[in-house]
């Protein structure tokens, strides 16, 4: 899904949304879920999506462009179709996170927050990711892969590439 | 009421007051850095903290309200401590560049990080450095500078009502940032620099140019427009270097032209010297041969009088004075946007101040571009619109505000008897009515759906009615105004202590020229058009611009082209090239004067600056003047001056003598008996002609300011504008186009915006579009499609 | 009575004050033929005012105009504005040696040490205008002595 010209929601985001709104003692409230939202249907959160975000809730852009900036998980870029998100805080960084993420990034000749040329893989670090128990913990597209390794992930990146990016 | 101790000793505030608040108001001293008086609350700089006993962790103040009993300490060596890690945090990212920063000397931050601080830095990492913003021609960014502290933020917001700067990022990233960066869009950006308490936001005009401790400073008043706002000039010798708003005056902030016109006061364009016209060409000369020459042009003559509300009440006086010393005769005329002469039910100013008029019930707009024409009114309406009040508005135009108006109506200016008139009928279906009334309406045969907006605001217990220069410079003004004046009587908003008739006057001293002037006052239309007809042999022109300013410039150069033209003034402005005689007089700045503001507030300036050139104070050249046409000297010096300006309004002799206790107000003059049914307007032409007053570019100090033309550059619209189902339904599109009205045929560029009433040709540029400022109608014929 | 015959006959009072100026006659001199010789100066003397320079070029004033503030005889008059490079620097730095008390305020102040008092003491003229320094006069001092001004505050470097 690639984000268009001018986002829109569906008819059924929309209503979704006019819900959600009524849960709230303002519409600013729904800012959060609904950029959640907006992030899955169109991938990233553009600054057309972020414009069509304040238009619909009813807040000025400005106070969108702030919780934008200031979430980490809302992400202003495009990334690849796989999201890679290796947790290195403590735990994972013990258990070998930091040599996973090197490795990685050999493989897939890219460094750190960048997504390889045919944009399907991006790696990116990330804060404690609350699955210690299973360090290194790499989450792709929102799926925990615990006691991740190299050669794990070498298969994975292996198998998305024969699934030809069907995500 | 609550009763606390700060610091031992107890005080008494009103309830819901914060701690902070309560201790300001008693002179206890409280460091903070994002509080603000007039914003709200953010509570993010934590450099407020303070003791209540019996808590275990120290309050922030600004955002602790106060409760009963509480024990506040200040000063105890934990909140010291405290300060000092605060200051410290503060301090991580601030470069130590006080040297050449602007703030320095005058800086929250410096003040602070000598009495609160610790003597040095622990910190040895590297500084985090932030990209500068462009924020318009008037302020000036140092983001490196930055604390955090968001009141520009809050003031965008609240104040300014842009919203166009807000905080992004977090943690070390945490920037400040606008997303329209090329103009910060608000007619208040100058207050930024004054509300950020850091070197972050700077003045940019008198950036990197002199310093807090070389200024003096002179409290004075700003005539730019009615609301005369209290000013501190700060000057550098004799040069302006700020203007800036003086803490504790009605008005917390300044707007961009009352706060940069002082590029004028050392324009080109002043007149420094007498001159004379030899051979064609002004040439300076002596007082006396000036006088001389002005003798030989003024004596036995018949001569009309224009003069500009924007002097002192002392030099409007001496006008008044020199006119009945030697010519008695004479006709004058100061209002260049009034084209009926008939008195008015209610004559310009307010009746309400504007505090007033942010508490009341409903707020009425009628056909002004508040936000140009008089900014900080339209601020305190913003606030009003903040804390959930309604402003509704009827004109020729969607005015920007930014702010949301609660209903509007765009309409022509033909359409307001209708729609007053669809106002009173519904008004008095509900029972109420007032004396006259009936006669008003049945003089109007159309009804316009926009009088539903002002009917409804009425019908509250209090209501305030703004009357912009849609109605006054209307042709049938008398007219409308009494519809407006019965329907306010017939909804009780036109008692005494409930009077909410307010009508926006051209300029300052409204009242005291109704007074001074109301018996010889004549149109400056009729006055140009009889020295065309020969009837006038000279005209004294004091302080005022017809050409470049106002509704009649092709009037007054057909006038000038017939008569010679005096000029006494400060500013030479367009009409200046016509003069056969120039006489400077002071500027407002340079004068020790009184000045009366749209609400009736009286001002007496004490300490001017020093004027540059010869100048000299209006009143001085008016006596110096009625010396030299032979009359007798009607005031020698300022005190007899005065006296016999008690005539005009002895409120003033109050304030000038101190004894006035309170705030005094010069009434505003009504007329009960002014009635004036509406006339079938001629309507030979299709199109209403509605031009626009523009802060950066109306007024001849404003026009001789390069700092003030060039912001307006950056709000400019295009010369004429209309809405485009008009033009299309003329089979026209956006373009050259042949305008026709009563003058003549002009070509100009038509452009087109929703926001313009169907019907109206609307001139944004007054004065560049020429002789378009002069009409009321028009027609546009052919063109290209 | 023979000894008081004795010292005015022989007229000793007058010898006595002769070997004294007779043994500083004789003793190493301590006048110094000025102009030719000159006495040292201390790296702290207060002379002639210089504005002085980085290495690169670049004057180090940086209109802060501290020095301005400071100067209790009011000599040093400064004007500045913001230069096409967006730095802050002065258009006019004057300071009228006529009132100068060379109390040395103004060098304290600066916080670029743009601001310094030379050794050079010998700049007597024939007018009191020439006494009035632009500048262009203080900096082409700093050019002049910059060398001696840098050691001089190597110097005094320790104890500041």
């Amino acid at each position: 899904m690639s984000a268009l010209e001018q986002p829109q929601f569906s008819e059924a985001r929309k209503a979704e949304i006019a819900r959600l709104v009524t849960r709230y003692p303002g519409a600013q409230s729904a800012l959060l879920p609904v950029l959640h939202m907006a992030q899955e249907d169109f991938g990233y959160l553009s600054m057309e999506t972020q414009k069509l975000v304040a238009e619909t809730l009813g807040v000025r852009l400005m106070a969108v462009r702030e919780v934008v900036t200031f979430y980490t998980m809302f992400r202003e870029q495009p990334t690849g179709q796989y999201l890679l998100e290796v947790c290195t805080n403590a735990g994972c960084m013990l258990n070998g996170a930091d040599e996973l993420v090197a490795h990685m990034c050999d493989a897939l000749g890219i460094k750190v927050g960048e997504t390889t040329p045919d944009g399907m893989f991006t790696v990116t670090e990330v804060e404690c990711a609350g699955a210690c128990g299973g360090a290194p913990v790499v989450q792709v597209n929102n799926v925990y892969h615990e006691k991740a390794t190299p050669a794990s992930m070498d298969e994975l990146i292996a198998k998305a590439r024969s699934e030809g990016g069907a995500a | 009421m609550t009763t606390l101790y700060i610091n031992e000793e107890e005080i008494t505030v009103s309830a819901g007051t914060s701690i902070l608040e309560a201790c300001r108001s008693h002179g206890v001293d409280v460091p903070y850095f994002c509080y603000h008086p007039e914003l709200s609350v953010a509570a993010n700089c934590r450099m407020c903290l303070v003791e209540v006993e019996g808590w275990n962790k120290p309050a922030a103040s600004c955002c602790t309200p106060v409760a009963e009993g509480m024990k506040i300490h200040t000063q105890t060596e934990a909140i010291k401590k405290d300060r000092q890690m605060v200051m410290e945090y503060l301090l991580i990212n601030h470069p130590l560049d006080c040297p050449v920063c602007d703030e320095g000397g005058d800086c929250r931050l410096q003040d602070y990080a000598v009495a609160h601080g610790a003597s040095h830095s622990r910190y040895v990492e590297a500084k985090r450095a932030a990209t500068n913003h462009d924020l318009g021609p008037f302020v000036t960014t140092y983001m490196t500078r930055c604390i955090h502290c968001t009141r520009c933020v809050r003031f965008a917001d609240e104040v300014a009502g842009t919203g166009d700067m807000g905080i992004l990022n977090r943690s070390d990233h945490m920037s400040i940032a606008g997303i329209v960066e090329e103009a910060c869009e608000s007619e208040l950006s100058g207050n930024l620099a004054d509300i950020c308490p850091v070197g972050a936001l700077l003045d940019k005009p008198s950036h990197d140019v002199s310093r807090p401790w070389e200024m003096t400073h002179h409290q004075s008043t700003c005539t730019q427009c009615p609301n005369g706002c209290d000013i501190n000039i700060e000057s550098r010798g004799d040069e302006v270097m700020r203007i800036k708003p003086v803490e504790g005056s009605p008005e917390p902030w300044l707007c961009d032209r009352g706060r940069y016109v002082y590029d004028a006061f050392r324009s080109d364009n002043r007149i420094l010297e007498p001159e004379v016209r030899q051979d064609g060409e002004l040439l300076q000369a002596t007082w006396d041969e000036a006088f001389d020459r002005a003798g030989d042009l003024l004596r036995g003559k018949r001569v009309g009088i224009i003069f500009s509300p924007y002097w002192s009440a002392e030099g409007l006086a001496s006008i008044r004075l020199m006119r009945d010393a030697v010519f008695p005769d004479a006709k004058v005329a100061f209002d260049l946007h009034r084209r009926d002469m008939r008195p008015f039910a209610f004559e310009e100013g307010f009746s309400m101040t504007t505090q007033q008029i942010e508490d009341v019930e409903h707020v009425v707009i009628l056909g002004s571009d508040l936000r140009q024409r008089l900014p900080l009114l339209m601020q305190r309406l913003r606030k009003r619109g903040n804390m959930g009040k309604p402003v509704s508005r009827i004109g020729a135009m969607n005015y920007r505000t930014n702010m949301s108006i609660s209903s509007d109506a765009i309409i022509r200016p033909r359409d307001w008897p209708a729609v007053i008139a669809r106002a009173m009928q519904q008004v008095s279906d509900l029972g109420q009515t007032a004396a006259g009334m009936d006669t008003w309406l049945a003089a109007v045969p159309d009804r316009h759906e926009a009088g539903k907006v002002l009917a409804d605001s009425l019908m509250g217990e209090t209501c305030a009615l703004l009357v912009g220069e849609e109605i006054r410079s209307h042709v049938d003004a008398a007219a409308l105004i009494h519809g407006l004046d019965l329907l306010m009587r017939a909804c009780g908003h036109a008692e005494e202590g409930n009077d909410g008739r307010n009508l926006i006057p051209e300029g300052m001293n409204a009242q005291l020229l109704a007074s001074a002037f109301g018996d010889i006052r004549t149109s400056a239309g009729d006055l140009f058009a009889s020295a065309s007809a020969g009837e006038l042999d000279a005209l004294v022109l004091i302080g005022s611009d017809p050409v470049g300013d106002g509704l009649f410039p092709s009037a007054a150069k057909a006038a000038l082209s017939k008569v010679p033209l005096i000029q006494i003034g400060a500013i030479a402005g367009e009409i200046g090239n016509s003069a056969e005689v120039q006489l400077p007089a002071a500027a407002y700045s340079e004068v020790d004067g009184t000045f009366i503001n749209m609400e009736g507030r009286i001002r007496v300036a004490r300490q001017p600056i020093r004027s540059i050139g010869q100048a000299r104070p209006l009143w001085k050249v008016m006596m110096r003047l009625a010396q030299a046409l032979g009359a007798d000297v009607p005031a020698v010096d300022m005190t007899e001056l005065r006296d016999r300006m008690a005539a005009f309004a002895p409120e003033l002799a109050d304030v000038w003598k101190d004894k006035a206790t309170e705030e005094v107000l010069v009434p505003v003059a009504r007329n009960r008996d002014a009635e004036a049914l509406p006339a079938r307007l001629d309507s030979s032409f299709d199109l209403d002609v509605v031009s626009r007053y523009s802060m950066y570019r109306e007024g001849m100090w404003a026009r001789a300011s390069d700092l003030l033309l060039a912001a307006g550059k950056l709000h400019a619209l295009n010369d004429v504008i209309m809405h485009p189902e008009t033009l299309a339904a003329k089979g026209l599109k956006e373009g050259e186009h042949t305008v026709r009205t009563f003058l003549g045929e002009h070509s100009c560029h038509i452009g087109v915006r929703e926001d313009v009433s169907p019907g109206v040709l609307f001139v944004a540029k007054r004065g560049v579009a020429g002789d378009l400022s002069d009409v009321t109608a028009a027609s546009i014929v052919g063109g290209q499609s | 009575m023979i000894k008081r015959a004795f010292k005015t006959w022989f007229l000793w009072e007058l010898l006595v004050g002769l070997s004294l100026t007779g043994r500083y006659l004789f003793k190493k001199k301590i006048t110094v033929e000025y102009p030719e010789e000159k006495t040292p100066l201390s790296p702290r003397f207060r002379g002639l005012h210089a504005l002085r320079r980085y290495e690169s070029g670049e004057e180090r004033c940086i209109a802060c105009k501290l020095c301005e503030v400071v100067c209790p005889a009011l000599a040093i008059v400064i004007e500045s504005e913001e230069r096409d490079d967006g730095s802050r620097r002065t258009t006019r730095y004057d300071i009228d040696f006529t009132k100068c008390i060379y109390c040395g305020l103004c060098q304290e102040a600066c916080p670029v040490d743009a601001i310094v008092e030379t050794q050079e003491f010998e700049y007597a003229t024939e007018t009191r205008e020439a006494l009035y320094y632009t500048k262009d006069m203080l900096l082409a001092n700093g050019d002049r002595y910059e060398k001696q001004i840098a050691a001089n505050l190597a110097a005094d470097a320790r104890y500041s």
